[in-house]
């Protein structure tokens, strides 16, 4: 859970001063894992620490190559006109010069191509900043990968479609507690990993 | 009852202007106005530029009935404070930050200059070719005109024709078919594996690093 921040704050270090060597940022990295995960007992947590460096390195080798950021993590909000509240959301770099928004996501290995919900995201900064490129940075302990999404308008109007989908479904009910009589988190997904997340989902949802 | 309008994702572009009082280029930024006068220089979408009558008051957005140069200036808009002038879509040069702008202008010192350029462009083969004019800018003419009140100087933009580029992809001819906000077609679109850029070299086939 916390590799990606980590991760994102050793390979900021090295963008905004190139010449900070690799080793500087991957300490900064490891340091910033230990103080966010200072007090969890996921029994992962070695094994997420131990790859954050290699994601640092993997990360500066690839986005070294575009310069200084001109934003990094900008706060984003967004309000559609159709929607009772705003987007919310940090672009993690931004070049503007160049008219490129790259998000950076910290994996222990590399899919071959680009999460559908990354380029959703994407295609909102790219809206809400005026970028005209979005591109998704996939940093494993052993390689990077940059995507650029194709269309972004197409992901952007997903996006919109989902938030309204889900804006019209949650009107339905009148309070969180009937909510949850209703529904039933997803288990296997990655985000209940975590023993105390799935005791928190057993208690919320009773599954 | 809906308005039948669509709202989703639009594009606005943000504006350009030029302070004749001052002789000065000003492009929208985050925070309030961006000078961008020291190395003007932008592609003007000459192809495209409307005319027609505009109102522009403070605190307000201003209104616009303009169309198509080809088709003349229209029929003056009911009201006051109504002023013939221009819009035209423009592209910074990379060297000022870049991207598209909307100049519009009732002042007659911008008219006239951009009303010889437009004539200029007019007339230049490359027009024929699709091009695009690059104009830059160098230094500024004073306009001193005799009024009631005394003599009004402004500032006339010394523009010229510096350059010739293809269409840019940023200043599309308007209706063209835009992509629909959610497409109907089924999720094809994807993303491609971009390697990282090369360092920055000599500008290629279409250049905004023109500034």
């Amino acid at each position: 859970m916390y590799r990606g921040s980590a991760a994102e704050h050793g390979i900021t270090m090295g963008l905004l001063d190139h010449s900070t060597p690799v080793a500087v940022c991957q300490e900064a990295a490891v340091r910033e894992f230990d103080r966010l995960s200072a007090l969890n007992t996921d029994d992962n947590r070695e094994k997420e620490r131990d790859i954050v460096p290699g994601i640092v390195e993997q990360g500066l080798l690839e986005l070294r190559h575009y310069g200084i950021p001109s934003h990094v993590q900008r706060k984003i909000e967004w309000q559609h006109p159709e929607l009772p509240l705003p987007f919310l959301g940090y672009v993690d770099f931004q070049y503007e010069q160049d008219g490129i928004i790259i998000d950076l996501k910290a994996k222990p290995k590399l899919s071959s191509a680009a999460d559908e919900d990354h380029m959703m995201q994407v295609a909102l900064y790219c809206q809400a900043t005026g970028m005209n490129t979005g591109r998704i940075t996939y940093c494993s302990p052993k390689k990077a990968a940059t995507h650029q999404v194709d269309d972004l308008q197409y992901h952007f109007g997903r996006l919109v479609n989902l938030a309204q989908k889900m804006e019209n479904f949650l009107s339905r009910f009148q309070s969180a507690e009937e909510l949850v009589s209703v529904l039933a988190p997803n288990t296997q997904h990655f985000t209940y990993n975590n023993r105390q997340m799935r005791r928190r989902a057993y208690e919320i949802f009773g599954v | 009852m809906g308005l039948g309008l669509s709202v989703g994702g639009g594009d606005f572009i943000p504006y350009c202007k030029f302070d004749a009082r001052a002789g000065r280029w000003f492009r929208k930024g985050e925070n309030g106005d961006v000078d961008v006068t020291d190395g003007f220089a932008a592609v003007f979408d000459f192809e495209q530029i409307e005319v027609g009558w505009m109102m522009f008051t403070a605190g307000a957005a201003p209104a616009y009935v303009t169309q198509g140069i080809a088709h003349g200036i229209p029929a003056k808009p009911q009201g006051e404070n109504w002023k013939q002038g221009f819009r035209v879509n423009i592209a910074l040069g990379s060297a000022l930050g870049g991207g598209v702008f909307e100049l519009s202008s009732t002042a007659k010192a911008l008219i006239g200059v951009i009303d010889r350029l437009h004539t200029e462009y007019g007339t230049a083969p490359e027009k024929a070719q699709g091009k695009l004019p690059i104009l830059k800018m160098a230094g500024t003419t004073v306009v001193e005109t005799k009024g009631p009140q005394g003599v009004t100087r402004n500032y006339a933009p010394n523009l010229s024709i510096a350059g010739w580029v293809d269409r840019p992809a940023t200043l599309p001819i308007k209706g063209a078919a835009a992509p629909a906000t959610v497409s109907a077609a089924p999720p094809s679109t994807g993303s491609t594996l971009v390697p990282p850029p090369a360092p920055k070299a000599a500008p290629a086939a279409v250049s905004m690093d023109f500034g």
